[in-house]
């Protein structure tokens, strides 16, 4: 099993609080890894360190074997490695095929061209169309980002997370204050993302995650306390008793 | 009937501006008013070029007149060399027109831009507007102590009859500026609306809207406000450039805060979301600053009002406005909004007489005399109640029309 994503001894500090104390976690290529864990243990803060928008304390990042840890999020996006956020991030100004173009730049290495016009960026322009169409926003495409219904702004979200073609992708808590309807429709299309990518979510549905993950590790008070198959944490009485606790009772 | 007009409309806003630009001498004339036109040239440029900055890229600059200022001074710098070069008749400069002048002013503004820009570009916000401000006063005052190229207080002049002539366009009356002006402008504008268009141009309004964000598809903000800062202080060089081939002259003030300050408020009166806001904001401004003082003791006052009463009422300034218009007529809903958007107009144009009736009639309590109300044949009595209440009328009207509109509005909704 080749590895995507190699985390060894990883630590975070804010002044004196330890809040990831030594992470290890390993993410296989093609994998679809769920990180779950109950409220403040460190599951934001922990993709914050790997996707590069914080510098661990201690501890190792490898993406694909090469290390990644302390490195501005831009060089890791070129690396390979893309996130979503858990609050909705994108340009709000922008129209939704715009977000999406702009996602799209780094790989025909565009973004710094002032002579010739975005719609000449061929590669940019077909990627965007095809990530739009991937995320059922067609129909959206013009309408500013900012102004988009939420469940729009949080697909809008994923898309531009995907459409850099990076192979490890991070989504963080996709389908939090979704309807059911509208989760239904997310769990479709992180499993499409889900083919081709390597996939680590954080998410509170325990219902998606036993749906989509086929490796979850329990994060509690800034370690992972287990790992394994999703039937494995179901019957693991530590996580039982940490985690699942009432809802297993 | 859309379908065939697709074609005309990214065409029409150009064939337009030509076309006014071209038959604007057939209408107007006299050395006066092609002098204000020449100006309102000069100030597209550079309110435009500044919104490269703001509106565009989400830089809030207090110091952009650095690149105008510098911009002018070197091409005023070369039109010395080239009416030196005049008398041999050989050499680079020699053979350099005067028209071709604002490239170099382009030149001089890109450059400093691209000396100075790298440590303001880390943050943008609170700390890019006051580093800006250094830098800005820091020139400026830095100006003064190296005469030979400032000029000192007095500044550097010239001649801009100098040089090789191009098929007998002379630069000698400012009805013949105008020709350079219109060119440069027309030139000017279409580069900068096209650098909207590239993905440099979207990715700066990405920053705009979401820096963080940016890093995680790739890009540094730094290295994109970098390169948007430098293009923006082009720009203004080019401006500048243009500047000093109409006034012949440039001083240190072209450097410093004021300049900086009505970049700033031509581009927030004009609008800063919408691309040509800025141009109607330099235009409004311009011929403001030039006509209002022919009229009135409290010119400067009054452009001051236009300026807050847009940044309180009318946030997207007048090319916001303009916008709405525009949108609501292609969606046809224009005659829904019409009678709302009269009413506030008519209750803007009511306070604002009001508000001009009492600023003239305190000058002339102050000062004795109100050329106003004498250009206007009018000879109001400040000690007569009457006049008073005639403003106070003018006032009530204004709001009472303000609230009768805005029920209307949401009697509507």
């Amino acid at each position: 099993m080749s590895e995507a994503l190699n985390i060894l001894g990883l630590k975070k500090s804010f002044g004196p609080a330890e809040v990831i104390r030594g992470v290890d976690l390993t993410v296989a290529r093609g994998e679809v890894h769920a990180v779950i864990g109950p409220n403040g243990a460190g599951k934001s803060t922990f993709f914050n360190l790997v996707s590069g928008a914080f510098a661990p304390s201690a501890g190792q990042v490898s993406l694909h074997g090469r290390r990644i840890d302390g490195l501005a999020p831009e060089k890791i996006q070129q690396r390979g490695l893309a996130r979503s956020f858990q609050v909705s991030n994108v340009f709000g100004n922008l129209s939704v095929f715009e977000n999406l173009r702009c996602a799209c730049f780094k790989q025909s290495g565009a973004g710094y061209a002032f002579w010739r016009p975005a719609g000449s960026v061929k590669r940019a322009n077909r990627r965007a169309e095809e990530v739009l169409e991937m995320i059922g926003l067609t129909a959206l495409r013009d309408s500013p980002a900012g102004a988009l219904p939420y469940a729009s702004q949080r697909a809008l979200e994923i898309g531009m997370t995907i459409a850099g073609d990076a192979d490890v992708v991070l989504l963080d808590e996709p389908t939090a204050g979704m309807s059911n309807t509208e989760t239904t429709q997310a769990v479709s299309l992180i499993r499409r993302i889900a083919e081709g990518h390597t996939l680590m979510i954080v998410e509170h549905d325990m219902g998606v995650v036993f749906e989509l993950a086929d490796r979850i590790s329990v994060l509690v008070y800034g370690e992972i306390i287990a790992t394994g198959t999703p039937d494995a944490i179901r019957n693991d009485p530590r996580v039982k008793e940490a985690y699942l606790g009432e809802e297993a009772a | 009937m859309n379908k065939s007009l697709s074609w005309w409309r990214p065409v029409a806003p150009w064939a337009i501006s030509a076309l006014v630009l071209v038959t604007l001498p057939l209408v107007v004339a006299g050395n006066g008013t092609f002098s204000i036109i020449n100006v309102v040239a000069i100030n597209i440029v550079f309110a435009l070029s500044y919104n490269m900055l703001l509106g565009q890229g989400g830089m809030l600059s207090f110091g952009h007149a650095v690149f105008f200022g510098l911009g002018a001074y070197g091409a005023i710098h070369a039109m010395n060399l080239i009416g030196e070069a005049g008398y041999d008749g050989h050499g680079f400069w020699a053979f350099f027109p005067v028209y071709l002048l604002p490239l170099v002013g382009f030149a001089c503004g890109a450059l400093a831009a691209l000396v100075v820009g790298w440590p303001f570009c880390r943050r943008a916000g609170t700390a890019f507007a006051m580093i800006t401000l250094g830098l800005g006063e820091l020139v400026a005052a830095g100006s003064q102590m190296v005469p030979t190229v400032f000029g000192g207080e007095a500044g550097v002049f010239s001649n801009r009859m100098v040089g090789p002539v191009w098929f007998g366009l002379e630069l000698a009356q400012p009805a013949d500026v105008y020709w350079f002006m219109a060119f440069w402008t027309l030139v000017a504008v279409f580069a900068m609306w096209a650098f909207t268009r590239t993905p440099l141009g979207r990715m700066s309004n990405a920053v705009r809207d979401n820096a963080d964000r940016l890093q995680f598809i790739g890009y540094p903000p730094r290295n994109l406000r970098f390169l948007v800062f430098i293009a923006a202080g082009g720009f203004a060089g080019l401006g500048g450039g243009m500047a000093a081939v109409n006034y012949e002259i440039v001083t240190p003030e072209s450097l410093g805060l004021l300049t900086s300050g009505l970049a700033l408020l031509m581009a927030a009166v004009g609008g800063l979301a919408v691309f040509y806001g800025p141009m109607v904001g330099a235009i409004l401004v311009t011929v403001m600053n030039s006509l209002l003082s022919d009229y009135t003791d409290a010119s400067i006052l009054y452009v001051g009002l236009v300026f807050l009463a847009v940044v309180m009422f009318a946030p997207g300034g007048l090319g916001g406005g303009i916008e709405q218009v525009r949108l609501a007529w292609r969606r046809g809903d224009l005659g829904a909004h019409l009678p709302c958007w009269l009413g506030g107009a008519l209750a803007v144009l009511l306070i604002a007489l009001g508000l001009v009736s009492t600023i003239e009639l305190v000058y002339q309590i102050s000062h004795g005399r109100d050329k106003l109300a004498r250009l206007l044949g009018l000879e109001p009595d400040p000690a007569s109640p009457l006049v008073w209440l005639g403003i106070i009328t003018l006032f009530a009207a204004g709001y009472g029309v303000a609230r009768v509109s805005g029920r209307y509005r949401e009697a509507r909704a």
